[in-house]
């Protein structure tokens, strides 16, 4: 009678486990490295654009300091002083900019071309994600290594602002962070459809601890009195989990609702904070590849689960509406809560049915 | 016999619409599958699910004997193929699609990759976005059978394609099968193309199979033939021939598609008495037009009675298009 | 090869690449010993599906009129002598049946078709030259 084609392929695995387990693994690094060439080849000038944009203030301006011979004999270190101060600089904010923008642009940017073929080759899901944070990451640290490299030989050899005992420090948590928030990015990218939803969703996720604790303390607030020191501890736990916040290196200043300054800069701990962000990033690949192998590239490539970007759009602007209205009106939490539910679904029906008309009225001009 | 492709109650919605309902399948190997049906009927989506593009619903299915849900994607070393609109990487050159096949693909053969793409007349150096979908058309034919398939899945290969391409097209399908053994799964709006290059026929409508037959079978059971009478045709005698597919009157001559054998039908036939009887010849496309129109499914003036209770008016549905 | 397929006829390709193998060994365009294509150079030859042809091969080896010799080749039989007479003249009796029932849906007399009967047999042994009476033949060499 008919049956499946798998009887001689069955026979073959049983008697020769370990050999099919060796040239399984000889397959799989062959495809790995398959996929890593392609993402070179796709993505390598991307790559060298990156580095241009974030080596411009501490590698190129340099440069072009001592082509042109300008100012003091350390002239050319100030803009690297400045980076590598506490407080949060252009270069740094352009980094994390571009770390997210190449996640984005990697995964979703890839959708409906690429991504279709290689889905029907014999590469796993798990594989294509892999492949592209391993390429991107290796990128950005490159890319970062030469930059340090740089700031170390050059600040060995010439007369500079800075010292290289602040370089090495600068350079790791700086690295590492990027690495979190390239893998964040990336995770965001397996769930969106697009490169511009992908990033700013990444930058909403981002802030959301810090958001959504601020919000949560200040209605708090209205109808509790909240002891000073729980919301120092929320506050400075929530300093953990925003990303700029490692790259600035604040150390952990917190400022009370008040205005005042409360927590003394302390130092920060480097390994400790290096290892938490790693972590951060392997947790959040992890998270990516679970969900894109369940993820399917339905039509085309578009993708339902956060495909709607105008649904979530409307659900966060008629959640922060309700937010506002309930806390005006609320007399208690309990109150609050009841007026903040009920608002969000109202606000959020309205927002609905305006867009709704909106499209309709478009659509019979 | 070996199956290269089986489904068990595939299923698949999107927003809520059956694309894939409840479809069992069963693909031999070493044939040349047809897989026909009208726009939106489910054919790509179908062949997305089995080159796992989109995942299944509910159900099961199995490419050369292993799951299509299987995450390991070592089940389609030996697959190959060829989606109705090849986008591949916009960015890399003919060349550089050959060689990121060679990296992915364990089983590559460099011969026949160059065979072929010299056979078809492609260029190496040129960047995939500046092909004609012809062109791509055929850069996607040759990586899938370079990697030395065992089975290959065509999503509509020839739609758009000239002439002299779609003959080297078959041509080349045809000499992968007598000399490599592979199995061929198909879906076409080219009947004739199917006609002459299938052994197997199946038919998609609405997310399901209307009928899955060899091409012999199917010719050999469906006949149109014309009855000339004397008076007025009987035509309730006519509606209630067993396997009456539909009829059409004009005058003393009815014209009826009938499916069973010509034996079979032959008694019933004379009891109804005509002058003369004629066999028409019924191709393909015939066949499949008016299995359509007996679903309900058809355009145009031509007035058929159909044999079953559905689509009785033959009233136009159009489906949307995939 | 010069078979003439029709893909879209009603008569499967199969039946049709029979019925022409047949005619072609009848009319002596192919000889007893000639060597036939193999099916996969006939699947190239005629872009037809080697499946059809190889169950086109089948039924003409069961009906005697290729034999293949492995690793040789497939080539056509001779005709052999009538090993089953009275089964053979069944077969030609359910033939000639259908060209009666056709007949007479077409209005044909008895006289009618004597005429074409004998029409038809002067006109094939006349053909090629050969001698294609129906008369016995030797038995072709395997």
């Amino acid at each position: 009678m008919l049956k499946r084609m798998r009887s001689n392929e069955r026979l073959h695995s049983e008697s020769a486990l370990p050999m099919r387990k060796y040239l399984q693994r000889s397959g799989e690094m062959r495809i790995m490295r398959g996929l890593l060439w392609k993402e070179w080849r796709q993505y390598g000038w991307t790559f060298g654009l990156a580095f241009i944009v974030i080596s411009l203030e501490p590698v190129l301006v340099p440069i072009s300091y001592w082509l042109y011979r300008v100012g003091n004999r350390d002239a050319w270190s100030y803009g690297i002083k400045a980076i590598l101060a506490p407080g949060l600089s252009t270069t740094e904010t352009t980094a994390m900019i571009v770390a997210v923008l190449l996640a984005a642009l990697m995964l979703a940017g890839e959708r409906g071309s690429g991504l279709n073929y290689l889905v029907s080759t014999p590469v796993s899901r798990r594989q294509i994600i892999a492949a592209k944070f391993i390429s991107g990451s290796l990128a950005l640290t490159v890319i970062m290594a030469a930059i340090t490299l740089f700031l170390l030989v050059a600040g060995h050899l010439l007369p500079a602002q800075y010292s290289n005992q602040e370089v090495l420090p600068w350079a790791l948590v700086t690295t590492a962070a990027l690495l979190c928030l390239f893998s964040l990015a990336l995770l965001m990218a397996s769930l969106s459809r697009g490169v511009l939803s992908a990033a700013l969703f990444t930058a909403i996720i981002m802030a959301l601890p810090w958001m959504l604790t601020s919000q949560i303390l200040y209605v708090m607030q209205q109808f509790y009195q909240v002891s000073a020191t729980l919301e120092l501890k929320a506050r400075y736990i929530v300093t953990y989990l925003f990303i700029p916040d490692y790259i600035s290196r604040d150390g952990r200043y917190i400022w009370d609702s008040n205005g005042n300054m409360v927590i003394d800069r302390i130092t920060p701990d480097y390994p400790l904070e290096t290892a938490l962000l790693l972590l951060a990033a392997l947790c959040f690949l992890g998270l990516a590849i679970k969900i894109f192998e369940k993820n399917p590239l339905e039509r085309q490539g578009e993708l339902l689960l956060f495909g709607n970007f105008k649904q979530i759009g409307l659900l966060f602007f008629s959640f922060l509406g309700a937010m506002a209205w309930a806390e005006d009106v609320g007399t208690s939490l309990l109150s609050f809560f009841g007026y903040f539910l009920v608002m969000w679904l109202g606000i959020y029906l309205a927002m609905v049915l305006v867009v709704w008309i909106v499209a309709w009225v478009l659509q019979n001009r | 016999m070996d199956l290269a492709i089986e489904t068990q109650a595939l299923s698949k919605s999107f927003d809520g619409v059956k694309a894939i309902d409840e479809l069992y399948l069963a693909v031999p190997a070493g044939s040349i599958f047809g897989l026909i049906g009208p726009n939106g009927a489910g054919k790509s989506t179908l062949i997305q699910m089995l080159t796992g593009i989109i995942r299944p619903d509910s159900g099961e299915g199995f490419i050369l004997g292993q799951s299509i849900r299987e995450k390991n994607g070592s089940i389609r070393n030996r697959v190959g193929y060829v989606p109705d609109v090849p986008v591949m990487y916009p960015g890399f050159t003919v060349a550089e699609m050959y060689r990121l096949g060679n990296k992915l693909y364990p089983f590559w053969d460099w011969e026949r990759c160059r065979e072929l793409h010299q056979g078809f007349h492609l260029a190496e150096g040129q960047r995939i976005r500046n092909l004609s979908r012809g062109q791509k058309v055929r850069v996607a034919l040759v990586m899938a059978l370079a990697l030395r398939p065992h089975l290959l899945l065509l999503d509509e290969p020839t739609a758009g394609l000239d002439p002299v391409v779609r003959r080297a097209f078959l041509q080349t399908i045809i000499e992968e099968v007598a000399g490599q053994g592979t199995t061929v799964f198909y879906s076409s709006h080219n009947l004739s193309d199917l006609e002459q290059s299938a052994d197997h026929i199946a038919t998609l409508y609405r997310g399901r199979m209307l009928f899955s037959r060899t091409l012999d079978e199917l010719k050999e059971s469906v006949h149109r033939l014309q009855l000339i009478f004397s008076g007025e045709p009987p035509e309730d005698a006519v509606r209630s021939l067993p396997g009456i597919v539909e009829w059409q009157k004009s005058g003393r001559v009815m014209t009826i598609t009938v499916t069973g054998r010509l034996d079979s039908i032959c008694p019933g036939l004379a009891l109804l008495e005509p002058e003369l009887v004629k066999e028409l010849n019924l191709d393909l496309e015939s066949i499949f037009i008016a299995f359509m129109r007996s679903e309900g499914y058809y355009l145009g003036s031509e007035k058929w009675e159909v044999g079953s209770e559905k689509g009785k008016d033959g009233s136009a549905k159009e489906d949307a298009e995939q | 090869m010069w078979l003439d397929i029709n893909p879209r006829s009603s008569i499967p390709i199969y039946q049709q690449m029979v019925d022409g193998i047949k005619e072609a060994v009848a009319r002596g365009i192919m000889v007893p010993g000639e060597r036939m294509p193999t099916v996969r150079e006939l699947a190239s030859e005629l872009s037809l599906n080697p499946n059809t042809i190889a169950k086109a091969y089948q039924k003409l080896e069961q009906e005697g009129i290729i034999v293949t010799m492995r690793s040789r080749g497939t080539f056509v039989a001779g005709r052999s002598t009538v090993r089953d007479r009275e089964g053979a003249k069944k077969q030609v009796a359910a033939l000639m049946e259908k060209v009666m029932v056709e007949a007479y849906h077409l209005g044909l007399n008895r006289e009618d078709l004597i005429q074409l009967f004998e029409a038809s047999l002067d006109e094939w042994e006349k053909g090629e030259g050969n001698n294609h009476g129906f008369g016995y033949r030797d038995a072709g060499a395997e």
